[in-house]
């Protein structure tokens, strides 16, 4: 697995702070998805998971090549 | 919203544009930047005390009236001011200007209202203290009465809490952090640690897949919402796993803003001692805060031994320097447990150990070189001379900088909590996060008040 194939260059993956405050509900009371423990964590739309960035599957196919959602 | 209706730009990476993508790093930039000023003015023979006004204490309307005839323009500079660097720091991060400033207007006008309420001298009598008023008036104006949503980009509650935090920084002389830092992790830790047993050992039990247990059991045990949050992506939870644990930190934490003050002054405890139960018992910063600032007050009143700051210090002490700094190693050892010994999700992922680093909530770098940069040009003070010249001109106008970035926090907490619109958290996961509530609570209760009580009770320049 290369960096190149992580989560982050997922297109099933979506980590933009206010995408992320906007589908935890309550995260802006006590909290916020633009501080740094968060880092580059986001949501995997395929299996339903919040995850790290670096993490990766088999279900990887890079953004380039379009969504299909 | 659906997670299927996300944006769908390219995801990014923060690396080095974390220092103007991340609200910790603005915290920094902003609290260094007026300590830097404050110091710069306090060096040249002045001050920013015109500029840091705050509500007068008054007895009538007519008292209130003239503080505020006499100082429109002190006041209207200050927004001026707070409006200009907050909105660049928030353009910064990705909101609208145009949709901050409107709501910043909105939040100012209140917060003033709120301050000013506490100055009257008869606010004790009623309990209105600023913290706990910003926050009912807010839960009242968003559960009861609504607030656009057009009208929520300026209530950021964790930006304004850790630019008051680094502010804070300049009033706690390092030689406080040195001599109280460690008792304040070793006791942190201690029931960090407990609490996160607890809870996930009880959610187990209750049949909950590991990986809310352990989400759970960070948001109870390190630092509320944040913890879960990154706890959540660490052990690749469910997507609804952190909106169940943010439910219950938030409704537990605001629970304890008010419960803890009120049962510790009833147990008699002094404003340090109170102060270190709530850094160890409270679930988030700004939550926190808001109780040991109004714990805090009470001292000020006389209504509790010790003094104001003395809460602040020993919860600030145990809360950020305690628990927050350590969120990277739990993540990691979380991490390194969900890979190797839980079931598999279907998503890989090899535990780093520069998370310890990359998920350290930065702002409390700003937090020790605001009190760095205060101790080292104040430390050839005698503490009269402190008292008499550094207080008056450098520090406490910091502190009411500080004072007004808290009231902004805690009036937000209120009014960007709506119950309505929080996830339902479920009975088991509300048993299991309960358990450790009453474990924390007691526990620290123990640690604050009999074993490490000299420490707390001892909080002074």
């Amino acid at each position: 697995m290369s960096n190149r194939d992580a989560c982050l260059g997922c297109g099933h993956f979506r980590n933009r702070p206010a995408d992320i405050e906007a589908a935890m509900p309550g995260l802006t009371s006590l909290g916020s998805a633009y501080n740094s423990a968060r880092g580059d964590d986001g949501l995997c739309l395929k299996h339903g998971r919040y995850i790290d960035a670096r993490a990766w599957c088999a279900d990887f196919f890079a953004i380039a090549t379009g969504l299909t959602l | 919203m659906t997670a299927q209706t996300l944006d769908r730009t390219t995801p990014q990476s923060s690396g080095w544009r974390e220092l103007w993508l991340k609200e910790d790093w603005w915290a920094i930039w902003l609290g260094l930047g007026i300590v830097v000023i404050a110091y710069l003015f306090f060096a040249d023979g002045s001050s920013i005390k015109w500029v840091a006004v705050t509500p007068a204490k008054w007895h009538s309307f007519d008292q209130l009236g003239a503080h505020f005839a006499a100082n429109y323009l002190r006041y209207i500079v200050q927004f001026l001011l707070w409006l200009a660097i907050f909105t660049v720091a928030l353009t910064a991060l990705g909101h609208k200007a145009g949709e901050f400033i409107p709501s910043f207007i909105f939040l100012y006008i209140f917060s003033v209202a709120i301050f000013a309420l506490g100055q009257w001298d008869q606010a004790n009598k009623y309990n209105l203290e600023p913290p706990l008023v910003a926050l009912v008036l807010g839960l009242i104006i968003s559960n009861l009465i609504g607030v656009p949503k057009s009208l929520a980009a300026g209530f950021r509650v964790e930006f304004y809490i850790k630019t008051g935090i680094v502010l804070l920084g300049a009033t706690l002389p390092f030689t406080l952090i040195l001599w109280a830092g460690p008792t304040a992790i070793l006791q942190a830790s201690i029931v960090s640690i407990v609490t996160f047993l607890v809870i996930y050992w009880v959610g187990v039990r209750l049949g909950l897949d590991r990986r809310l247990a352990a989400t759970l059991g960070a948001g109870g045990a390190v630092c509320g919402v944040s913890a879960s949050i990154a706890i959540a992506a660490a052990v690749g939870a469910k997507k609804d796993d952190a909106p169940i644990a943010i439910t219950l930190v938030i409704v537990w934490a605001i629970v304890m803003i008010f419960v803890l003050p009120f049962v510790a002054q009833a147990l008699g405890l002094s404003a340090g001692v109170g102060g270190a139960w709530i850094g160890t018992s409270e679930f988030a910063d700004a939550a926190g805060l808001a109780a040991a600032q109004a714990y805090g007050d009470l001292a000020g009143h006389g209504a509790v031994a010790g003094t104001s700051d003395q809460a602040v210090w020993s919860f600030t002490l145990m809360k950020v320097v305690g628990r927050d700094v350590w969120i990277g190693i739990w993540a990691l050892v979380l991490s390194i447990v969900a890979t190797t010994r839980w079931e598999k999700t279907g998503i890989d992922g090899k535990p780093e150990f520069g998370q310890i680093w990359w998920r350290f909530p930065k702002f409390v770098i700003g937090f020790i070189v605001a009190s760095l940069i205060v101790t080292a040009v104040t430390s050839g003070y005698s503490l009269a001379d402190y008292n008499k010249t550094v207080v008056p001109t450098l520090v406490g106008p910091i502190k009411d900088l500080r004072t007004w970035a808290f009231i902004f926090c805690f009036l937000s907490i209120g009014l960007t909590t709506r119950f309505r619109g929080l996830a339902n958290a479920g009975g088991k996961p509300f048993i299991a996060f309960t358990s450790g509530v009453v474990v924390n609570v007691v526990l620290g209760f123990v640690l604050s008040a009999l074993v490490f009580a000299s420490y707390w009770e001892n909080l002074t320049r």
